[in-house]
């Protein structure tokens, strides 16, 4: 339930964990937004040295997109990687548990998130 | 058989093609709305990140891009500056909004919205906004595609008939496809013209100066290296600010990923990692507008003083000696970048138009809940849409273009209402809409009475500020959502 006092940004409820990385990850992306615009862009945006046969103030920006595609890729890999533990916790907690749970419900949790997530339904038959 | 009939007999080849794209895919979705609309839900990495890559490379990429770089340098590059982030609001709200769209079965973000903020109003409101936006963007392509096809055939296909007849191939796989249509010839056209992109970025710097390091160094040693120097030139030729330059990156950042046809794509992925992945390979796309500023770029010394910039790539086509097939395949690349942006904007306003406006009106939603009704609406809406957009095209004399540079500000303004959608449970419905219209209204004073700025940073910035204040104060002071509603979206 939402608290009447609550005035603050909900973040992930699935995973609190997140939390941190994903603040860096933000202010990574912000840095790379900044990189791009007042005040980095004005210390590098100018036409010396020239790389690859261009002006670094189009290096710079070519840089910045390669930079901001690898944090992107690197986060998603995180973010896959947390996924699948997340779930394969779920998945023993299942089992441990089964004593407690009926084995409909279990599967049921099980399905409703392997619905959402591909990669895990294919390393779960694997 | 003359040479300008051989150009005109490619293009008018790759329309063909382009129409059996993007009728045959249409075959096979449902003909539900769902279908219709968001490709029953399906669209796998392939399709969805051509869908979204496509939809950037419009005329103005493939036209303008070069045209920016000829007149006003590396001002260009703001173009890769604001897409390299533009997208990555997706990563975050993508998800969610698919996930909620397979659940409730929602099909636009102005669905989202006004269930999320107990508001009708809001949905008829972002409708209308919607077509009044998406309407002169169409029209741009149409011009675009008409002007190739006159340009090229030497005015032996006029200009009303190029723009038919680009945009009648359009209508026609729009109207039985649906957005399955969008997707596949957005593929094939995304390929074609990247290629087409790439092989003109590298051929012309080097038929006319040896090469790109070469070129670069030429402009440099002609006196006009503050086309080099960040951030470039205004069009009027002085120096951009940087207040001007960051602030336009900034705001086309934030509302890039807002345009309702790129939002709703959303709902169309087939799973959260399809969404994320084409989020992260974004970028990518971004690398190939590099080649489409070279060519401005290569034009700079050798062909001086041509006006307007945005004939540049037409003009050097003309003038320099390229074998006549490949001239006749940039046109229809041409064609291809008009079109793949024109395709998914057309579908867009239909749906918008029909599922957040009529259907709001409970007599009309009472008859569209009929077996299939409710897609023929919306082909019908499609079709009077696009009747519209070419009547602007081609008979009207209004100027639609101011009403377009207005929309970049205004799509921005929709931003925080879709944070705070996901992610502050505080936000009320008073406080959504005073947020959105004021911003929208802040936004649109500065554009049209420039004058009255404070500073000279983008209009839509102002707007921003204005809207966030409003946002976080009226909802702080007003009742609060209901929790349950509130909960659909926080723990989606």
């Amino acid at each position: 339930m939402i608290s009447e006092k609550q005035h603050g940004l909900m973040y992930s409820v699935h995973h609190p964990s997140k939390k941190p990385v994903v603040r860096w990850f933000i202010i990574f992306l912000v840095l790379i937004q900044l990189s791009l615009i007042w005040p980095i862009y004005p210390l590098v945006g100018h036409i010396e040295s020239f790389i690859l046969g261009m002006p670094f103030s189009i290096v710079w920006v070519l840089f910045c997109l390669l930079l901001s595609f690898s944090g992107l890729l690197a986060f998603f890999l995180w973010d896959e990687h947390l996924w699948d533990e997340h779930l394969w916790d779920e998945q023993s907690q299942a089992e441990q548990g089964q004593d407690v749970l009926g084995k409909a419900e279990q599967s049921k949790i099980l399905s409703q998130h392997t619905t959402n997530h591909e990669s895990f339904s294919e390393r779960a038959k694997s | 058989m003359s040479d300008t009939w051989i150009i005109v007999g490619i293009s008018i080849g790759y329309l063909l093609l382009s129409l059996v794209m993007g009728i045959v895919p249409g075959l096979k979705v449902s003909k539900s709305s769902e279908g219709y609309v968001a490709g029953d839900r399906s669209m796998n990495l392939l399709l969805l990140y051509f869908v979204l890559g496509a939809s950037i490379f419009s005329s103005f990429a493939f036209l303008g891009g070069p045209g920016w770089a000829y007149s006003r340098g590396v001002a260009a590059l703001y173009i890769i500056a604001y897409g390299t982030l533009g997208m990555v609001p997706l990563y975050f709200f993508g998800p969610r909004a698919r996930r909620m769209g397979v659940k409730y079965g929602y099909l636009t973000q102005a669905e989202l919205l006004s269930e999320r903020y107990q508001s009708p109003f809001l949905s008829i409101l972002l409708a209308i906004l919607t077509v009044v936006v998406l309407i002169p963007y169409l029209t741009l392509q149409m011009k675009g595609a008409g002007l190739v096809l006159s340009t090229i055939s030497d005015g032996e296909i006029p200009y009303w008939l190029g723009a038919a007849m680009a945009y009648g191939v359009v209508l026609l796989y729009v109207f039985f496809s649906g957005v399955m249509g969008v997707g596949w010839t957005n593929t094939f056209q995304g390929i074609f013209m990247l290629s087409i992109a790439w092989f003109l970025g590298l051929y012309l710097p080097r038929e006319l100066h040896g090469g790109i390091g070469p070129m670069f160094e030429a402009i440099q040693q002609e006196g006009l290296g503050n086309m080099l120097q960040a951030p470039g030139l205004q069009s009027d030729g002085s120096s951009w600010s940087w207040a001007g330059f960051s602030s336009a990156v900034l705001i086309s950042a934030i509302g890039f990923s807002m345009w309702p046809h790129f939002f709703m794509k959303t709902f169309a992925a087939k799973d959260d990692r399809t969404m994320k992945l084409t989020v992260v390979l974004y970028p990518t796309f971004q690398l190939f507008l590099l080649p489409i500023l070279f060519i401005g770029f290569s034009a700079i010394l050798s062909f001086p003083g041509i006006e307007p910039a945005d004939t540049i790539l037409p003009y050097v086509l003309r003038t320099i000696d390229l074998p006549i097939v490949l001239v006749g395949l940039v046109c229809a690349g041409t064609l291809a970048a008009s079109m793949s942006s024109g395709d998914a904007i057309l579908h867009a306003a239909g749906a918008v138009f029909v599922r957040d406006g009529l259907r709001k009106f409970p007599q009309l939603r009472t008859a569209m809940d009929q077996k299939n009704v409710e897609r023929k609406v919306i082909q019908l809406s499609i079709l009077l849409i696009s009747i519209l957009a070419y009547y602007f095209a081609v008979i009207s004399s209004i100027d639609i273009v101011s009403l377009l540079l207005g929309a970049y500000g205004g799509v921005a303004q929709l931003f925080p209402l879709v944070f705070a959608m996901f992610y502050w449970p505080s936000a009320t419905r008073i406080g959504a809409l005073t947020a959105l219209i004021s911003g929208i209204i802040v936004t649109l004073i500065f554009l049209f009475w420039p004058e009255l700025k404070p500073w000279d940073i983008h209009e839509g910035i102002y707007g921003l500020i204005v809207n966030l204040f409003s946002l976080i104060t009226v909802s702080l002071s007003t009742q609060k959502t209901e929790s349950s509603i509130v909960e659909k979206f926080t723990h989606a």
